[in-house]
């Protein structure tokens, strides 16, 4: 299933950055977009593919947690 | 950032592993079933010279990308959507499922099975039992022909050195 995750970027490293998933925090490349510390993103396999906004973050993680997609 | 597939036989052959899971996109409001159902047809038939396949499968056709680059070619060819999808795929689930645990692995795999029957489905005998597969993209499939599958979709038929590669016991 070749969808993304959202997180929040929680800090930026000179290679990459980390994304807090809320359960889990995971390393992810800025090869496709550039980020900075605190926005929202769509990860995929550890590689960032999208800024998105908070309020679509928390609904797609609602979703999530219901089960619906 | 060059996202190019080698031919246009190439680009069909993307959309046809990807298009099965499209529906995790119309769940997620992301397209509607009829552009999927229209997608698929299209697909079906070869129709697909005005379709970019960044505009539904971004993020398939990006991990595509880095497949490409990391087997050393600045194309998306058959080698790469196969390595892709038959293998480098099933890792980008597992690390989707350390996230969030929401979907089964075993459905959205990738993977082979022989044919035993043929009507308006296939049924294909593969590691998870014998299961009914759309023809739309192998409408001529035979008993005993073997077949890559993705979610209730036939993609393209195989050999039975590839299928057992691929963890398939006949």
């Amino acid at each position: 299933m070749c969808m993304a995750i959202p997180g929040q970027v929680i800090e930026v490293r000179k290679n990459g950055v980390v994304v807090d998933f809320g359960s889990v925090k995971k390393d992810a490349t800025t090869e496709f977009v550039k980020v900075d510390k605190g926005d929202w993103v769509f990860v995929y396999a550890g590689h960032i593919m999208e800024k998105i906004t908070e309020e679509r973050a928390k609904k797609i993680i609602s979703e999530f947690n219901k089960g619906m997609v | 950032m060059k996202l190019e597939f080698a031919s246009e036989e190439d680009k069909l052959l993307f959309l046809r592993y990807a298009i099965p899971c499209g529906f995790t996109l119309v769940n997620r409001g992301d397209i509607e079933q009829s552009y999927l159902e229209d997608l698929s047809r299209r697909a079906a038939s070869g129709d697909v010279a005005d379709i970019d396949p960044e505009d539904t499968f971004k993020i398939a056709v990006r991990m595509c990308y880095l497949t490409a680059k990391k087997m050393g070619k600045s194309v998306i060819d058959s080698g790469v959507i196969r390595q892709y999808f038959w293998k480098e795929h099933e890792e980008a689930i597992k690390w989707r499922s350390e996230v969030f645990r929401d979907v089964r692995l075993d459905t959205c795999s990738v993977y082979p099975g022989q044919v035993i029957y043929s009507g308006e489905f296939a049924l294909v005998r593969t590691r998870l039992g014998s299961l009914e597969f759309r023809k739309d993209f192998l409408p001529d499939v035979e008993r005993g022909d073997f077949v890559i599958t993705h979610y209730d979709y036939l993609i393209e038929k195989t050999d039975r050195e590839t299928a057992g590669q691929l963890g398939f016991t006949p």
